[in-house]
């Protein structure tokens, strides 16, 4: 007979393992199996917490956050780069080749999306925000409970982040 | 002609739709699965729970009572502990007769205290004293032998009764 606690867990599991596999998939430049990889982590992590006794009151914002965790674990902690910055080297199309590149060896072009390419020039706390603001639709404050950061940070970051991905794919319309 | 706006949502549209392949949701599930397997969430028992539950409420009571306790303590009654006993009750003429035995032992003296500043002395030399005046009444009235009260001034006046006679010459 499964606990309260399991029965809890497993409805929340499915009412958002698409969600988070897709925010996973965006957010590491569509590598499926590594996608597919982080969320069995993300919820294994999640479970242990619980065993161990942890009380979670809201295990969507809680998922998001352990995933948040293993993608800076992964990736390195997301590089702030201001927008003057970013347009600047835009101008000049010199865009950050190290945060572009980061995952180049698991990116495959054929499969991406126009999007997932215009994620990938995005800084990644841009593209970190931008995923949880259009694609998971989430609210500066929920962004925020994830993140560990106050709203208005996160309101000016997705401002700034919109802005570049305007001038981006504006960029690759243009051309 | 599609506007920037448009290209913009539909592209995140777009993103939105993409799900797992059922490959991948079923590897998850499985991977989850062991895990759940592997490492269950352990339950309390119910009668744990229970004792654990009074404990608690007994804790409480305890603590009530120590709180109480220590409130009485720091805030209790004023009153003067009574070491022999109650107090006596005494009916008022107890009371007088104990006053009168008490002016007869103890005779009251009433002393009072003037002080007056002399006016200004003409001479202008002179230097101005405060002087004191002290006057002493001591209820000290002589009884003769038959009863009768007399004034203390034996040389100025004698007598009882309605009568006086002087015994100045």
């Amino acid at each position: 007979m499964k606990s309260r606690t399991e029965q809890v867990f497993l409805a929340a599991y499915e009412a958002n393992k698409n969600a988070l596999f897709r925010h996973i998939l965006m957010r590491i430049s569509g590598d499926r199996d590594r996608a597919t990889d982080l969320l069995s982590d993300v919820f294994a992590r999640t479970w242990n917490a619980l065993c161990k006794g942890k009380e979670i009151e809201n295990l969507r914002a809680y998922f998001y956050r352990v995933a948040h965790n293993l993608l800076v674990d992964e990736y390195g902690k997301p590089k702030v780069i201001s927008l003057d910055a970013l347009s600047e080297e835009s101008e000049h199309g010199e865009l950050e080749v190290s945060e572009v590149s980061l995952h180049s060896d698991v990116v495959r072009l054929g499969e991406l999306s126009e999007l997932t390419r215009a994620l990938a020039k995005l800084p990644n706390d841009f593209r970190e925000v931008l995923v949880l603001r259009y694609i998971d639709d989430m609210g500066p404050s929920q962004i925020a409970e994830i993140l560990g950061e106050s709203a208005n940070t996160v309101s000016v970051r997705i401002n700034r982040a919109t802005a570049a991905l305007r001038e981006i794919l504006n960029g690759v319309t243009n051309k | 002609m599609e506007t920037n706006e448009n290209k913009f949502e539909k592209i995140f549209d777009r993103a939105k739709q993409v799900d797992m392949r059922q490959e991948e949701s079923n590897k998850v599930d499985a991977r989850l699965k062991a895990q759940i397997a592997a490492n269950p969430i352990p339950t309390a028992p119910a009668a744990t729970a229970s004792i654990a539950s009074m404990s608690k409420v007994l804790g409480l009571v305890l603590g009530a009572l120590l709180v109480a306790g220590g409130i009485y303590l720091v805030t209790g009654s004023s009153e003067p502990v009574l070491e022999d006993g109650p107090v006596e009750e005494k009916t008022q003429e107890e009371i007088e007769k104990e006053v009168e035995e008490q002016k007869e032992n103890n005779p009251i003296v009433a002393t009072s205290t003037n002080t007056t500043t002399p006016p200004i002395s003409p001479s202008p030399n002179a230097t101005p004293t405060a002087s004191t005046t002290t006057a002493t009444t001591t209820n000290t009235d002589v009884t003769e032998d038959d009863g009768t009260t007399v004034w203390p001034y034996p040389g100025v006046y004698t007598g009882t009764g309605s009568n006086p006679t002087s015994t100045t010459p």
